[in-house]
């Protein structure tokens, strides 16, 4: 795990993407620069009990987090945060973790 | 200038489909559902094979082929042919241009067929690796395909409009009801408000019977010019369509669907509102999208979908989904689910829905959603269809 969340962020007007873009919906602008977020909030909150094909699946708590900057990312969950909650993000390989502070 | 669309040169005249199956042999691929759908097209329209001048495909399980390996498989020559793949509205997107094919004479008579067959085992690999975006950022958390995009959607979607788990049970228990007069449906059985509060949950809130059962199957459509349409049966046109990609770049809640950009323009060219609709088919791989589209829709003006469901979808007032949508006949593939509602529409129009027949329908709509790419569905098309007089 690797601290904060790799995300992007457009130089020319600020708007902060994840997962990349390549042109900026805002201000059409295609200088997309990398930004480390270090947190944010747990809007919804799910547990992932079964996954098609899978047997001896351990259920994997999964949330929609709005980050500082305000992108709506994906992250696992690694503590009891939950729904309201303010996050620390993290990130291993590409995929975003969440917990509490 | 607003150009208003009328597509009086295109009837559906034929529509067909293969089995279901929720396990493939192994070895069946998606060609030979998408050939056993076009067969049966081709005998409900009674044309032969030759006739067919243009192909519009939808297929997420047809690699490594393309849409002309299909059509050299089918024995097709063409002048049009268009391949969709972006997700569960694809086949809606692939009528959508097939008809205007028809219309500005790039074809006289078109195919529109959609197909899969990935079984199980093949569907878990597709979830896993849809897009970039899940492989790379959503895979490794468990993510485990849209179930878990759609749980979280559908969270919300309960503290927004107020609903709990038995509304959802309610739609789910009315569709299995129409289930019941399709004999292509793999689930006809009838279902409790127990059977569905006690199933094993698969991603919370989403128990077993929210999630869309993955079948094997095709279907296909015939659009050719409105004299083609068999006699002794009602010509089936369309009166309006709508599409929308990628309406919110995954940045809101995903409440609202892309369906609630073109609702405004869906209804002016139909000319008709909600309440003209007769019959409906709204795309369903989750009872929550449902909610959405029709709300997206102006089903529901006061957006009081705890009402609507109550006192229209419960007592099947308002027949949606009277094939028993994708939650009861099964998904197969995204695509063809989607024009299993084209298919459905015409065949309520001309009244040839059987058991399930909805008296005197006129006016139909169908829709599709899909592309999870993220946390929602990016795609959303809907068509409005006429019987005419």
């Amino acid at each position: 795990m690797t601290p904060g969340l790799n995300a992007w962020k457009c130089a020319d007007c600020g708007t902060v993407y994840f997962p990349e873009r390549f042109l900026c919906r805002n201000c059409g602008g295609h200088h997309i620069g990398t930004v480390n977020v270090a947190g944010g909030i747990i809007e919804d909150m799910t547990i992932v009990r079964h996954v098609v094909g899978q047997k001896d699946w351990k259920p994997r708590p999964i949330a929609t987090v709005l980050i500082d900057g305000g992108a709506r990312i994906l992250a696992g969950v690694t503590d009891d945060a939950g729904p309201g909650d303010r996050v620390t993000l993290s990130q291993e390989e590409q995929a975003p973790y969440a917990r509490k502070p | 200038m607003t150009i208003r669309p009328t597509y009086d040169n295109t009837a559906i005249v034929g529509v067909g489909q293969s089995a279901y199956t929720r396990r493939p042999e192994p070895g069946a691929l998606a060609h030979h559902f998408i050939r056993d759908a076009v067969v049966a097209a081709l005998d409900d329209a009674g044309m032969k094979l030759g006739e067919i001048d243009g192909l519009a495909l939808s297929s997420m399980s047809i690699g490594p082929d393309q849409a002309v390996d299909v059509a050299w498989r089918l024995g097709l020559s063409l002048r049009f042919l268009h391949q969709d793949t972006n997700g569960g509205s694809s086949s809606i997107s692939a009528f959508g241009a097939a008809v205007r094919a028809i219309e500005m004479g790039a074809a006289k008579t078109v195919l529109v067929a959609a197909g899969d067959a990935t079984g199980l085992e093949g569907y878990a690999k597709l979830a896993a690796n849809f897009n970039r975006a899940i492989r790379d950022h959503a895979a490794a958390l468990g993510y485990g395909g849209p179930n878990t995009a759609y749980a979280l959607l559908t969270a919300r979607q309960m503290k927004h409009y107020g609903l709990d788990k038995s509304d959802y049970g309610h739609m789910a228990i009315a569709q299995r009801i129409w289930a019941a007069g399709n004999p292509y449906a793999v689930y006809r059985d009838p279902m409790t408000m127990d059977d569905y509060l006690n199933a094993p949950g698969v991603v919370d809130p989403l128990c077993r019977f929210d999630c869309v059962p993955v079948v094997a199957g095709g279907q296909a459509v015939i659009l050719s010019a409105p004299d083609r349409t068999p006699k002794g049966r009602p010509k089936v046109r369309v009166r309006a369509l709508g599409y929308s990609f990628n309406h919110d770049h995954q940045a809101t809640d995903g409440l609202k669907t892309g369906a609630s950009i073109f609702a405004k323009d869906l209804w002016e060219q139909a000319g008709a509102g909600p309440d003209d609709i007769d019959v409906a088919s709204i795309y369903d791989d989750y009872p929550a999208m449902v909610v959405a589209q029709l709300d997206d829709l102006g089903f529901m003006p006061d957006h009081d979908a705890k009402r609507f469901i109550a006192n229209r979808i419960r007592d099947r007032s308002f027949p949606v989904n009277t094939w028993g949508g994708m939650l009861s006949a099964g998904q197969p593939g995204g695509p063809a689910g989607c024009l299993n509602g084209v298919s459905e529409i015409t065949l309520q129009l001309q009244g040839r829905a059987g058991a399930r027949q909805v008296p005197d329908a006129k006016l139909g709509l169908t829709t599709g959603y899909g592309m999870t790419m993220y946390r929602y569905g990016a795609t959303a098309g809907a068509a409005i269809l006429e019987r005419q007089a």
